[in-house]
């Protein structure tokens, strides 16, 4: 059992309109092709072209998410900042990568190899709120996001920190697509897709709607070892298979995985309601982050997006949320969330 | 010169990432660095690639450089006096 992480404040740039409004109840915005691209806000509203300057089109995104998470919550300093990602700024881990190729290891430009770096997005989130407190970024695949979110429940859980800014950030490019395509990724019905996501988490309730009250994680696990797993957190939490209101799965088209989810499904009664997620945001890395965002959303809104229903449950009242994730059946992710309101 | 001096700042534009900008905007003897146009240590190295992907120019002095990067006017003249391509 974790100590919770009381969520005050989400934000996420996605495929949909999910950044101006904070809300998924507008007009569903189509797919292009096999990729969902995350739209972009006006960065002129943030910052100078002396300052964007130095930014990648992930870096962009990913501060500007967290300005506006934190505005919500009303903080200007967290913290922590912590955060997650699989792959970090492509475009300019590629840039820097061609250059090297292009001329032969000679004079290279610093500023891609500067912003390919992972934690570059945490340094700028650190200089623009004058944060010089606990500060890391997470590399591990479909784990990433989880293992931000399990470090500021231990920092809250020993005191250290009483809050914390946390993320996940992600972007695709034409040729990682490719090497993707060329990996299997797409084949079975799975689409591609990056967005960029904040939360700022509290140690305790304040004013907050919606709680990650536990988070277990399992690399490539048996179905029996999710099985159980499953039973023992929620008879740590003093709940069984029917107090879950609403169950968020990260079904993402892909038929081979899809047995995993059902493992959990089967669990629950028909008055659960059954959500997913990447049907509009395409699946990556740190995916997770949209369905959480989404929860947050949901909690704080008292109702469920018709959007995400893939079977409408006849619950009123959502309290038990129970997140189960996977990334191509290696990483295995379960929240255990509690609306607060 | 003009026209060089003009060129020049297109290519200052491009490889600094002043997207909006426009050359107009930048005095040709105002300070490159710090107070003028505002410029840092990491566009500094930005236009030491510049100089020598473009112009065949190497600088390995980093004095050397700090006259040479004073103004666009200096920069233009150096490059004139000194291209290799």
């Amino acid at each position: 059992m974790i100590s919770p992480l009381y969520i005050r404040s989400a934000r996420a740039i996605s495929a949909q309109e999910s950044f101006a409004s904070n809300d998924l109840s507008k007009e569903i915005r189509s797919i292009t092709g096999n990729r969902f691209v995350y739209i972009e806000p006006n960065y002129q509203q943030y910052f100078t072209i002396m300052q964007l300057r130095r930014m990648s089109r992930l870096t962009r995104i990913g501060l500007v998410t967290a300005i506006e998470c934190l505005k919500d919550a009303g903080i200007s300093q967290p913290e922590a900042i912590l955060t997650g990602t699989g792959k970090g700024s492509l475009h300019d881990t590629e840039k820097f990568m061609h250059a090297i190729r292009e001329f032969q290891e000679g004079t290279l430009n610093p500023s891609p190899f500067i912003q390919s770096t992972y934690n570059s997005l945490n340094g700028l989130i650190g200089l623009h709120h004058q944060v010089n407190s606990y500060n890391t970024t997470y590399v591990h695949s479909g784990f990433s996001l989880e293992h931000a979110m399990l470090d500021a429940a231990l920092l809250f859980g020993d005191n250290t920190i009483g809050n914390a800014l946390i993320g996940a950030f992600e972007e695709m490019t034409d040729e990682h697509y490719i090497i993707k395509e060329k990996l299997g990724f797409w084949k079975n019905g799975a689409v591609s897709g990056e967005g960029c996501f904040f939360f700022y988490a509290e140690k305790d309730k304040n004013g907050s709607a919606l709680a990650i009250e536990d988070i277990k994680l399992w690399f490539e696990p048996e179905e029996n070892q999710i099985r159980q797993g499953l039973e023992e957190l929620l008879s740590s939490h003093q709940i069984d298979w029917n107090d879950i209101d609403v169950f968020i799965s990260g079904r993402n088209n892909d038929k081979r995985y899809d047995h995993y989810y059902n493992l959990v499904a089967d669990k629950l009664p028909s008055s659960t309601h059954h959500i997913h997620f990447k049907h509009l945001s395409g699946e990556f890395d740190t995916a997770a982050g949209f369905g959480i965002w989404a929860a947050a959303r949901m909690a704080e809104m008292k109702r469920i997006f018709p959007s995400l229903l893939l079977k409408e449950g006849s619950r009123d009242n959502i309290k038990h949320i129970l997140f189960y994730n996977q990334y191509y059946g290696k990483q295995h992710v379960v929240y255990l969330m509690k609306t607060t309101a | 010169m003009e026209d060089f001096k003009r060129i020049l700042k297109l290519q200052i534009i491009e490889a600094l990432n002043l997207q909006g900008m426009q050359p107009e905007e930048i005095d040709d003897n105002g300070p490159l660095f710090g107070e003028g146009l505002g410029l840092d240590s990491i566009d500094s190295l930005e236009m030491i690639v510049l100089m020598e992907r473009n112009y065949g120019i190497k600088i390995e002095d980093p004095r050397e450089g700090r006259k040479i990067f004073e103004s666009i006017t200096t920069m233009a003249a150096y490059i004139q006096a000194n291209r290799k391509k």
